[in-house]
Order: C-alpha cells, then structure tokens, then sequence
C-alpha cells in the first residue's frame, strides 16, 4: 500500500500570516504546500491585479 | 535565488469570452442587461487543468483562479495518478481540499470562542495539514508543536462551511456528498474523515465577473457619555436630512449606530443603556464627487452636528461589483509555461 500523501495550508486568503506556513515548511512533514490567496476580492481590482499584493513579504518569510 | 523552476497556469481570465448574451442567473438577466463595465472576469479551474503543471516537475507553481479545494487535491490526483472519472476518490480529496481550504477555521481560527470552544495558544495557531491516502482515506492534523487545535468540532464547522447542499457540493473535479461523514477523532490533533462519496462533475464551470461599481465610502463619528444615544439618533437624522433632500444624493446610503444597533441592524431595533455609540455611515454610487460629498457631511457633524462628537475617520475606495456566470467546460483551455530563474 502506497503511503498518504500529506498536504499543507499556508493560506487560505490573502490577509492570512506567513509564520505558520514557515513553520510547515520547514517540517519536512509535507509533501507540499498550497497557498490559496486569490479571492473575488483580490481578483476584482481590476486588470492587471490578480495579485493580493504580498509578494514582498512573502520572499522575504514573513 | 537561482535554479528554481516555477510553472505558471493560464487560462482563467475568460473576459474575452463573454457576450451581451451571456447570462448571470443570480440576476436573472444578461450581461447586456446589466448596465455596468465589465472590469474582468475569471473561471474557477479545476484538477483536470493543473496536472500539466505538476507534470513539469517545477518546484513552484502559480495559477490563476482555481476551485479552491481543487488546488489542493491536484498534487494528490498527481502523486497516485487517480482517473478523473474516480469520482469517489475525486469526491475524499475534494473534502481533504475543502478542509484546508480556509486555513486556520479547522485548527481553531475563527471557531475559538471561550469559555465554550477553547483554542491553546491562538496567538502561534498552526495551518492545517491532510494526510490522503491512495484509497483516499484522510486525516486532518497540524504540526504537534503549533498552537490551536483540530477536534470533531472544528472539522465538523468547517465540512459544512460555505456548503449549501451537503449531497452535492459542486466543484470543477467531482459532486460531492459529504452526507455520510463519519468524524472521528484517532489521536491528539487528528481527525479521520470517512464516508464520503461522489458522482459525475458538472458540466459547466463557475465564472466570476467583476464589474465597475464606482466608489463606496465609509466614515465614521463617536459620541460617549450621558446621552450618547440621543446625540447620535439625532447625527443620523442630520445626515440623512441633508444628503437626501439637500444634496439630492442618489447613491445607496446606510447609516449604523455601532453600539446600539449595527450588527443587528435588521432586527427590532432595542434599546440598551449603552454610553459609547459610533454613527458608522456607508455610501456607495458611480460617481466619486457624490461619495466626497458625504464623506464631508459626516465631518462637518464635528462642529456643526450635536455636542460631543469626535473621532471622525473617513476614507473612499473604488467598489467592485461581482456576480458569477457559466461557461461550457470544453471552451476553456488551460495553458502551462515553465520559467527558471
């Protein structure tokens, strides 16, 4: 029998933190790690978003 | 950082796809009905459009619109090469998904409410984690030394949440039940999640159209002490005097006494004995000069409105308007493309 295959959150929105998704990161307890960011909110701001605009913040951790 | 792959999914933004013809059923009518500009709009993709994307091997990969649930089945599907047609496997992973989906709300954010649902260590809560089997058994858990909780309670908030019929639970992937769950608690922070099962996916995919609202302002006014109430009653009514018979506004107005009534602002209106009240005023129209308008007669409340007032905050963003649409699923083509850095 094939192993589970474990999935993390790091996000489930795009104001969600940053340091717990290091933290499963960094576990090595997780074969990846989605970040779900991008609402109607997000999306709506109009052409040429589509980002929640964290990018900075999220290269550099936290 | 060098050498890192990342694939990148296109395909969602379906704005060139719609017409005057097409309809948006919450409406009721059609696009060209709807007198607003579209400012874009975006299908929910599913597994079937990620695989491509995992099949490159890259160590990142970013998408636009995605079900939510699906972006987090899609490495699973992926690792046991499940069918698309699996619809019982497709329907466990999909719960998995809707699990993780929301983060915090199935390891305590959003469920902790002392005294009566307690959550260790809020301020260091742990995003949740789902161990999938190849049968699609799963297990909700979270890293052992993060703070919050997963327990039958907060899974069982997060199966029904944003869930409006528990048998079929449409997404891109697979129409799930979750009907037949069964919750268990098998050990400290894990949860096994069984009896799930699924049927055939839709045939259509949700779109999500924005449209140009105009602008929506919000300000506010405090007023504290012996009377409070009786000075905001009558703020409320200054306002709403003058924005609508003087300036002739026609834009939507909502005025929320924060304290007295806003949260309850469609029950029967209570009384309270309450000494801190907040005018909370929301206005929305298309046209930005009327929203400024407002926003400066909930100011001027400071020296010409009732004794007391202070506190004044108002700001003025654009609004957007969303409201979903259908798209035949073989219309949309999902493109993958790798970079390296």
């Amino acid at each position: 029998m094939q192993k589970p295959i474990v999935v993390g959150c790091g996000a489930g929105f795009s104001a969600d933190r940053l340091d717990p998704a290091c933290a499963l990161a960094e576990s090595g307890r997780i074969a990846c790690l989605v970040l779900e960011c991008l609402g109607e909110r997000t999306l709506a701001h109009g052409p040429g978003a589509g980002h929640d605009g964290a990018q900075d913040r999220v290269s550099r951790g936290r | 950082m060098t050498g890192l792959r990342i694939a990148y999914l296109e395909g969602d933004d379906v704005t060139a796809m719609l017409s005057k013809d097409t309809v948006l059923p919450e409406l009721g009518r059609t696009l060209g009905e709807v007198a607003l500009s579209v400012v874009g709009a975006n299908a929910y993709l599913g597994v079937e459009h990620m695989l491509a994307a995992l099949a490159t091997d890259a160590e990142l990969i970013i998408t636009g619109r995605v079900a939510d649930p699906s972006l987090f089945m899609a490495p699973v599907v992926h690792g046991f090469g499940w069918e698309l047609d699996d619809w019982d496997r497709l329907a466990r992973g999909t719960v998995a998904g809707h699990f993780l989906e929301c983060g915090m709300q199935v390891t305590g954010g959003y469920f902790a409410d002392p005294p009566f649902k307690p959550v260790p260590d809020l301020a260091y809560c742990g995003y949740p984690m789902a161990e999938i089997g190849e049968g699609g058994e799963v297990v909700v858990t979270k890293l052992p030394e993060a703070g919050g909780c997963v327990n039958a309670r907060t899974v069982k908030e997060q199966l029904l949440y944003e869930v409006h019929d528990p048998t079929s639970y449409l997404t891109p992937d697979v129409t799930a039940d979750f009907s037949g769950a069964r919750i268990e608690e098998v050990g400290p922070d894990r949860v096994r999640v069984t009896g799930i099962r699924g049927r055939a996916r839709p045939e259509s995919l949700k779109v999500t159209v924005g449209f140009d609202g105009g602008f929506q302002g919000e300000a506010g006014i405090g007023y504290a002490g012996p009377g409070a109430q009786g000075r905001a009653e009558l703020a409320r009514d200054v306002l709403k005097e003058r924005i609508t018979n003087l300036h002739k506004c026609q834009g939507r107005l909502r005025i929320d006494l924060i304290g007295m009534n806003s949260l309850h602002a469609t029950a029967i209106e209570r009384a309270t004995d309450t000494q801190d009240v907040r005018v909370h005023v929301a206005f929305a129209a298309l046209d930005r000069a009327e929203v400024e308008t407002v926003m400066w007669e909930v100011e001027s409340l400071l020296c010409c409105g009732p004794a007391g007032g202070g506190g004044f905050r108002g700001q003025i963003v654009p609004k957007v308007v969303t409201h979903s649409a259908f798209l035949p699923r073989h219309l949309i083509e999902a493109r993958t493309e790798v970079l390296e850095t």
